[in-house]
């Protein structure tokens, strides 16, 4: 709806316009669209604030393995998350519905990849749930 | 049907012990603009909502929200996770160990339990999406106060992360509004309840 009316709230359609975050940075921010990144004033990072990265430094090089997977898991689902509610405004879109027919494969393969050598992160996988630690416990333990 | 994923949608690694930013935080969990009321009001609304764009939405949007909460938790768990006596007596955590111990109980920062009534569920369209739009922008400034109060940044980024998310939630809302509005007559967009007077739907124009 383009004309505004009185006594209803409006707020206009986002139209896409391609420019995207890439995957890191857009888990890192809460969304992949820069046009809805408006942050808080108090929110930014103070001088000299070590912006915590992930994984960490410590640990075994296969827990360091496993984090780097899982932030890519992480990474690959929220996009996809972000997609998901655009296109469930804006059905049939395009662009945004090939998008999310690759980043579908990508996690498939990643979440794969992870039952194999880790531990599972669905039912869909044939583990035991106390295989590996339980996502509240921070992954470094 | 909701099939669980074990991880968080945004890591969360607290590598200390604070409970009373924990005693904070605990209100995006069970207050009145927490993460639980959040889910719980966007998955009972949509069932009659009068399209399914909306009530596809709604579904997606209270899905995350339910990983929200399980932030929040992994968030005020971690915090308090090495307690000691001294520190629950000394940080304002006193009350709240008393009740619970270091278990995940949904309340807000000032001790009030969740409740039904933080949120509705009206039966009308442009009534709950309007809620809603009011909904994340109150959440929004709860964010807002907590990264006022928390100079932590392994606290800070995710409630950042969480910050983000609502507006764009917000913006979400806002569109699904604009769509039910698409079904309305717009010299008068209050003369039915597209929810309720279904007879209406069937002269005019069909819901999306």
């Amino acid at each position: 709806m383009e004309a505004q009316h009185l006594a209803i709230a409006s707020v206009p359609i986002q139209s896409w316009n391609g420019n995207l975050y890439d995957y890191a940075q857009a888990l890192r921010i809460g969304t992949i669209f820069p046009e809805l990144n408006l942050p808080f004033f108090a929110a930014e990072s103070l001088p000299g604030e070590a912006v915590p990265t992930t994984p960490g430094g410590s640990g075994n090089p296969i827990q360091q393995e496993r984090e780097l997977l899982m932030d890519k898991i992480n990474q690959i689902s929220f996009a996809l998350d972000d997609l998901v509610l655009f296109i469930d405004t804006h059905p049939g879109h395009q662009e945004a519905v090939s998008l999310r027919k690759q980043l579908i494969e990508q996690r498939k393969r990643l979440l794969k990849e992870h039952d194999e050598k880790y531990y599972p992160l669905t039912k869909d996988c044939e583990g035991p749930w106390t295989e590996g630690p339980l996502p509240w416990e921070g992954a470094c333990i | 049907m909701w099939t669980y994923e074990k991880r968080l949608q945004f890591p969360v690694k607290i590598t200390y012990t604070c409970p009373r930013t924990a005693q904070m935080i605990i209100s995006q969990y069970g207050g009145p603009d927490g993460e639980l009321s959040a889910s719980m009001r966007y998955l009972a609304q949509r069932y009659t909502m009068p399209s399914k764009e909306a009530g596809g939405l709604l579904t997606d949007i209270g899905t995350e929200e339910l990983g929200h909460m399980e932030i929040i938790c992994a968030m005020v768990y971690q915090l308090t996770k090495n307690l000691t006596i001294e520190e629950a007596k000394t940080a304002g955590f006193d009350a709240y160990y008393i009740d619970h111990t270091k278990g995940l109980w949904p309340q807000a920062a000032g001790g009030i339990p969740f409740n039904a009534c933080e949120f509705q569920s009206k039966g009308d369209a442009i009534t709950d999406l309007t809620e809603n739009l009011a909904a994340e922008q109150k959440a929004r400034v709860v964010y807002d106060n907590l990264l006022r109060m928390i100079p932590d940044p392994e606290v800070r980024e995710p409630l950042k992360f969480l910050r983000t998310r609502e507006i764009v939630h917000f913006q979400r809302f806002g569109e699904a509004l604009e769509k039910i509005k698409d079904t309305l007559d717009e010299k008068n967009f209050y003369y039915y309840n597209p929810e309720f007077d279904l007879s209406f739907l069937k002269q005019g124009k069909q819901p999306l």
